[in-house]
């Protein structure tokens, strides 16, 4: 096994319920270092469900979760320790409203890993840059258009130093002209090598940047292929349902 | 007897009574607001037992009248064998019923903190405390700054108790107490202690306004 083949995430045999729901059923996935896995199913199924239950945001009932060999610590300072090391980007963005976009990318990196101030605001700047914000330092989140709120998102995970990012639909809640802006940062940080486990809806994003996609439905991974053979050739008639269900309109 | 002339005999007494209830009422409201901010981490902990014991005490504090609890410190401690001066009696009295209050105005202010920030909180590695410190707390505050300034004018009022003790130097309303037992001061003596209440309650409005308008998050 190369370096490169190390999985970083390993979901193996997870079982969850919602009740009478039975939302992720048997699901086994891997995603080695610097792969790119995007998920794609219908509403419901259970995406978010499991980009969650990665950095244990929700529990599950059976089955073993694993990031970077070791598995997921159930709760306390273990747990937080593990979540520091995994970056997670929300569909709603959820900056710290009360603070400058700058103290939102330096709050967690001071407290957690203890980093000085001034190495702290320098690294931020740094990503801000990267990002493409570095001009919106100083506001506050409800200053900034969603577009650029999510941009400062990413870079708030990404001042973790984070081994892997999630990425729950991050840009279901945009509007259509800013989605282009949040896509082209994920590209970059794909094309930098980072683990990424993307939920998404943008289909061109995925074949163009996807090592591999997960097509879900009702709590199961039906489908698990190359972006080119899945959307080519899908197998299962509920991926190809799905497909169509999206060019339809 | 006319205003003038109960300024003129009792001024000094009145301007003491008055620096006496704003430093009860400042004291009061400061432990009030360390104890509040105290309750309310508790109620929010992942341990039960201390959650069950932040409601125990905010559902104590905030249902018992001032006046029970001050005898209850004045007269009941001591069978205890414990003895509190008068000023502290009244000072506990002031800090504890409020406390409770605080508190019920900062799990309001929570509740406008958009749960995804906890989450992104947790997500990025931060403890317990670290997300109460940094990002629950702070929002709470600042969402709570209005009824907390009631609330401090509310403390204002209830410092009042300490005219049921014999407090010295005396606050507003125990003066009155000591001018109508002196001089037939009548209801221009009470006016006059109403009044200061009155400015003192517009000043500490206006300085939670300011605060709030400094403070408030852009949402
Ligand atoms: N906390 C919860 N309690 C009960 N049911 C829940 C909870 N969270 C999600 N569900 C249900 O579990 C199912 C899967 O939810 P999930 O959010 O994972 O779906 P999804 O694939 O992300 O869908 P979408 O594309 O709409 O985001 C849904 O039917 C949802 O209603
Ligand atoms: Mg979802």
């Amino acid at each position: 096994m190369t370096e490169n083949d190390r999985p970083v995430i390993e979901l193996k045999h997870v079982h969850k319920h919602f009740g009478d729901l039975h939302v992720l059923n048997d699901i086994s996935l891997t995603v080695k270092k610097g792969e790119v896995v995007v998920i794609i199913g219908p509403s419901g199924s259970g995406k978010s469900t499991l980009c969650r239950a990665v950095n244990r945001l929700e529990t599950i009932d059976s089955g073993e979760i694993l990031f970077e060999g070791e598995p997921l610590p159930r709760e306390g300072r273990k747990l937080a320790e593990m979540r520091a090391r995994i970056g997670m980007v929300f569909q709603s963005f959820n900056l710290f409203a009360h603070r400058t976009v700058l103290d939102n990318l330096t709050i967690a990196p001071c407290d957690v890993l203890k980093t000085s101030k001034k190495e702290a605001r320098q690294e931020a700047m740094r990503l801000l840059e990267r990002v493409g914000v570095a001009d919106q330092a100083n506001k506050v989140p409800a200053q900034l258009s969603g577009g650029q709120q999510q941009r400062a998102a990413i870079a708030r995970a990404l001042a973790m130093h984070p081994k892997a990012m999630l990425f729950d639909e991050p840009t279901s809640a945009l509007d259509p002209e800013m989605i282009g802006e949040v896509l082209n940062v994920m590209a970059e940080l794909a094309k930098d090598g980072m683990t990424m486990l993307i939920v998404t809806h943008e289909m061109n994003f995925a074949r163009k940047v996807a090592d591999r996609v997960v097509f879900m439905d009702g709590g199961c991974i039906v489908e698990e292929n190359t972006p080119e053979a899945f959307f080519g050739h899908p197998k299962s008639q509920r991926a190809k349902d799905f497909l169509s269900s999206l060019t339809a309109h | 007897m006319t205003v003038s002339q109960l300024l003129n005999q009792y001024g000094d007494r009145y301007l003491q009574a008055l620096f006496t209830t704003w430093r009860l009422t400042f004291f009061s409201f400061l432990g009030a607001f360390v104890i509040g901010i105290v309750i309310t981490v508790l109620r929010v902990s992942p341990i039960k037992p201390l959650r069950f014991f932040g409601d125990f005490y905010v559902q104590i504090f905030r249902n018992i009248p001032g006046a029970a609890l001050l005898i209850l410190l004045v007269y009941a401690l001591p069978y205890l064998k414990i003895t509190f001066p008068y000023d502290v009696c009244v000072l506990i009295a002031t800090v504890l019923i409020p406390s409770a209050f605080c508190s019920e105005h900062l799990m309001s202010g929570m509740n406008t903190i958009h749960p995804g920030q906890i989450e992104a909180a947790r997500a990025l590695g931060m403890t317990f405390f670290q997300l109460i410190r940094r990002v629950v707390i702070p929002q709470s505050l600042r969402s709570a700054v209005l009824p907390l300034t009631n609330l401090m004018v509310a403390t204002m009022l209830t410092t009042s108790l300490g005219s049921q003790v014999p407090l010295r130097p005396m606050e507003l309303t125990g003066i009155v107490s000591y001018i109508n037992t002196r001089s037939a001061g009548g209801v221009m003596a009470f006016a006059i202690s109403a009044a200061l209440y009155c400015l003192t309650g517009l000043l500490i409005g206006a300085a939670g306004s300011w605060i709030d308008r400094k403070v408030r998050i852009l949402r």
